[in-house]
């Protein structure tokens, strides 16, 4: 028996589950019928089964690509900031934690290329030169690339679940979920309040490369082909301060049954 | 949510001295808290307690409220990792993808609560200080050994029981169903 059937068949069921992720939602859940109805379990199980996944190789560029541009775009905000662009200033505080954004992003992109994850381009355009200059542009173009990391990441699982992944499922969680805090950050300095407006994080798209077109749309990706804007390389301008970083592998355990790596890993 | 309730009526009270930004954001994470309930219920579930109990101080001590907050958050996120992982290996993508719909929420709670308690000077550094949202737990049931350490669970504090007190508000808050 294989260590996917021993952590299915008998360590693992809906009850079980229940239980534990009731716990996320403040209360201990425990179902005498599973998580979910038996109608609904068979919708989601046959919604997944019918849907064509992605290749993972596919996958895994894209996140390295969008990773690389998250880099290179912060890198260019903080030398904007630096060089006095923004009107009115970007406050200390603000570029203390944008540096530290910056190094995660990096971070992400080593444990992408670890996974096998390869750049489609290190080249990135940005149509609106307001984000460079305007403190609200920017927050506002931050929140809405946040959003559409965080859903890249909801896609994928299909992908990870199809390729019996679980491992993949779990880096790549613990990854987005840190873009969820990039989006509070983002979110409180465009002045929303409460800055944590959302009770579940919106799945926007049905693949990850509907996430790669989207970027595409918007110019990030070949800007040429909607007339270009401002060009930038990764990893952009500045040396990465990663100074205020801790956990920088997505280490930790696993649960049982994830293939594909060791059981256990030590955060570095 | 029910120990957030509680929080809410200590600051109304004038027990947990809460500013106006930080109140606002725990009554919107306790209405975040109660959609994610009610969708499981509204899928099947059944709460197997509705009786908790608050750590020393949780309720009247701004800096043990933030970083017990922060602990709280943690356990939550590193919950919904391992269960994204155990969905995944039962082949339901639909529910991994709603774990990290849900994490990501709790994500935002955790840098939201390091925010303040940064701003209070209760801790130092950035409120977004990792790189990846740390995995705690081998499986998700875990997670109930890690409430009862930090006192919600069977602890010696105040018994509190859900939903707690006054009404959920759900003002400024979007996607309140998956």
């Amino acid at each position: 028996m294989t260590d996917l059937e021993t952590a299915a068949g008998d360590q693992m069921s809906r009850r079980t589950l229940l239980t534990s992720t009731g716990v996320g939602a403040a209360a201990l859940l425990l179902s005498s019928t599973g998580l979910m109805r038996p109608e609904a379990a068979r919708a989601a199980s046959e919604l997944h089964y019918d849907a064509a996944p992605e290749r993972l190789q596919d996958v895994l560029d894209i996140f390295a690509t969008n990773e690389a541009f998250g880099v290179t775009l912060v890198g260019t905000i903080l030398d904007s900031a630096k060089n006095g662009s923004y009107n009115p200033p970007l406050p200390d505080k603000v570029l203390r934690s944008l540096r530290a954004v910056r190094a995660e992003e990096q971070f992400h992109l080593d444990a992408q290329k670890r996974t096998g994850g390869r750049l489609r381009t290190d080249t990135f355009f940005l149509t609106d030169p307001h984000v460079l200059e305007d403190p609200h542009t920017l927050f506002l173009d931050l929140v809405e690339l946040e959003d559409a990391a965080i859903a890249s990441v909801m896609a994928s699982f299909r992908t990870f679940t199809h390729a019996r992944r679980p491992n993949l499922v779990k880096q790549n969680f613990q990854f987005a979920a840190e873009e969820a805090e990039h989006r509070l950050l983002a979110n409180r300095n465009l002045g929303i309040r409460p800055a944590n407006d959302q009770a579940f994080q919106p799945a926007l798209y049905g693949t990850v490369a509907e996430f790669y077109d989207a970027l595409r749309e918007k110019g990030i990706i070949d800007g040429s082909t909607v007339g270009g804007g401002k060009k930038i390389v990764y990893p952009g301008p500045g040396a990465i301060d990663s100074s205020d970083v801790i956990y920088r592998t997505p280490a930790g355990p696993q649960v049982a049954g994830c293939a594909g790596s060791r059981r256990r890993t030590h955060h570095r | 949510m029910t120990a957030l309730g509680e929080a809410l009526k200590s600051a109304a009270g004038g027990a947990l001295a809460l500013d106006p930004e930080q109140q606002q954001s725990v009554r919107a994470s306790r209405a975040e808290e109660q959609a994610h309930y009610a969708f499981f219920i509204g899928a099947g579930a059944k709460p197997s307690t509705k009786t908790f109990t608050l750590p020393d101080k949780f309720v009247t001590d701004v800096p043990t409220f933030l970083t017990t907050l922060i602990s709280l958050e943690e356990v939550f996120i590193a919950t919904y990792i391992a269960a994204a992982q155990e969905f995944a290996i039962l082949g339901n993508a639909d529910l991994a993808e709603l774990a990290l719909a849900i994490g990501s929420i709790e994500s935002a709670h955790r840098v939201h609560a390091r925010l303040f308690a940064i701003e209070a000077g209760v801790i130092t550094g950035v409120p977004n200080n990792i790189g990846f949202q740390q995995a705690k737990f081998d499986s998700a049931g875990k997670a109930v050994s890690a409430l009862r350490a930090l006192g919600f669970l069977g602890g010696s504090g105040q018994r509190i029981t859900y939903p707690g007190p006054g009404a959920i508000d759900k003002t400024g808050i979007n996607h309140l169903n998956p």
